[in-house]
């Protein structure tokens, strides 16, 4: 299984993150992915993720010219998309630590940090 | 003239090895029948991203993988239907629109007939264009284009021979469809074709829904347009274009100069030369406008004087018909000598900042 199969469910999380920091467009969403490790995300993985947030509301983009030259989308979080990233975050957080969990059995850090926390 | 600021006018920009992936890239897309906001919003964003890790000095597979197709596949992967739908009504605009042309020629012959002193009834009078077997078979059309297409999809990470056959099978099924639509069109039907009212009442009903399914197409291309001057500024073969012609000019220039006594002119002078002629352009409107208006006089006089008209509502008919088509005619040469003479100035301009 290649990296980006396992990312498919986390990968709009992801992009939706980044976009909250600020209006930004491809190429920088994947230059930002690539700075956190995730180098195997490409444009063809990412296009259509940014089609599906856009589809669902998540972010909305205007259109302009680049300084390149060719039309560039600009995306923006929607206040629907910031309430989706809280929850994806809180979400996202239980399932990794049952993920450490069941993967490296480090159930008794887990709890030491619950209490650290707590 | 505004144009939309389209991909492929970059393609020039990227090099050979970002040019080849962009173009299997590009037909991969252009065979996935979407529509033309879709396609253009997607090759458009490929070719941002293109340019931009060009610039960065990435290698192209740093982009798009080590696999082509599965970047292709995923890039068209959230097409749905409605994408689908607007490019198949996209598609039909072609047919609607000649259907619209014929029928407005059949409703400007019925008027002929009516003011010769036809009794014609408007609800009973037929069109020469039957509306069933023309739509039948621009459907049947692109039914095969589609088929083509998918085919074409299919095998063009595989078998490059099946490929170019497919490819070279959509051009001669074009050609030969072409041919039999042209025989179709010219063949006389008489009998039973539809009423004209009904095809000019399906053509308005089908321009008013596609005015309104294309809403975001049209605000898409007046929003991402660009003018005559900036394109010009972009296309390289343009610029390359201009400076070859100008250096033959100049060339040319300077062989005929002495043969008429002249002396040489140094390229400062040619650059001058060249700005005279351009700003010289802005003085012929006039001219133009002159010869729009003569042309149709001097024609429609001489028709006139050979008892070329029947009557003199019929010369007055084609007098203005024909000062129309002149003046639309006109005013295109105009605005191109313009654009063009605008690319000139830009050229001089440059010329002579390199020269300083």
């Amino acid at each position: 299984m290649d990296n980006a199969q396992l990312l498919k469910g986390i990968l709009e999380g992801c992009v939706l993150a980044v976009i909250e920091k600020g209006e930004t467009y491809g190429y920088e969403i994947l230059g930002e992915l690539e700075k956190a490790g995730l180098e195997d995300i490409g444009e063809g993985t990412l296009y259509p993720v940014l089609t599906r947030l856009d589809k669902n509301k998540l972010i909305q983009c205007r259109r302009a010219k680049s300084p390149l030259g060719p039309i560039r989308k600009y995306y923006s979080i929607t206040a629907e998309g910031t309430e989706y990233l809280e929850d994806f975050r809180e979400r996202y957080s239980r399932i990794s630590k049952s993920a450490d969990i069941l993967l490296y059995d480090n159930s008794s850090e887990t709890e030491e940090n619950k209490n650290a926390n707590s | 003239m505004p144009i939309v600021n389209s991909h492929f006018m970059y393609i020039e920009k990227l090099n050979p090895e970002y040019r080849e992936v962009f173009k299997t890239v590009s037909e991969y897309v252009n065979s996935n029948n979407m529509d033309e906001m879709r396609t253009e919003e997607t090759l458009s964003e490929v070719m941002d991203t293109f340019l931009a890790a060009q610039e960065a000095g990435k290698p192209v597979e740093k982009v798009v993988g080590k696999d082509l197709q599965k970047f292709c596949e995923s890039l068209c992967s959230e097409k749905g239907v409605k994408t689908f739908l607007l490019g198949f009504i996209e598609t039909l605009d072609f047919c609607f629109g000649i259907y619209t042309v014929l029928n407005l020629i059949d409703l400007i012959s019925m008027i002929f007939d009516i003011s010769d002193g036809e009794k014609i009834n408007f609800f009973t009078y037929r069109s020469k264009t039957d509306l069933l077997p023309f739509l039948c078979g621009y459907i049947i059309f692109i039914i095969a284009s589609y088929t083509a297409k998918y085919f074409r999809k299919k095998y063009m990470f595989t078998s490059i021979i099946k490929y170019k056959l497919i490819s070279i099978f959509i051009f001669a099924f074009s050609l030969v469809f072409c041919f039999a639509f042209i025989c179709f069109l010219l063949e006389d039907y008489n009998s039973e074709n539809t009423y004209l009212w009904i095809g000019l009442l399906v053509s308005a009903v089908y321009l008013i829904f596609y005015r309104i399914i294309t809403k975001d197409k049209r605000r898409f291309m007046k929003e991402n347009c660009i003018t005559f001057n900036e394109f010009l500024g972009i296309s390289e073969t343009f610029k390359n274009d201009m400076e070859e012609m100008e250096m033959k000019r100049f060339e040319r220039l300077n062989k005929r100069n002495p043969k008429k006594g002249k002396p040489e002119l140094t390229f400062e002078q040619f650059l001058d030369f060249e700005e005279k002629n351009c700003n010289n352009w802005d003085k012929k409107p006039p001219f133009y406008i002159a010869l729009a208006m003569g042309f149709p006089v001097i024609v429609t006089v001489i028709l006139r004087l050979m008892n070329g008209f029947e009557q003199t509502s019929d010369m007055w008919f084609f007098f203005f018909i024909l000062l129309a088509v002149e003046s639309l005619l006109m005013f295109g040469i105009y605005k191109a000598g313009k654009s063009g003479s605008n690319a000139r100035m830009k050229w001089i301009e440059a010329k002579r900042k390199e020269n300083q």
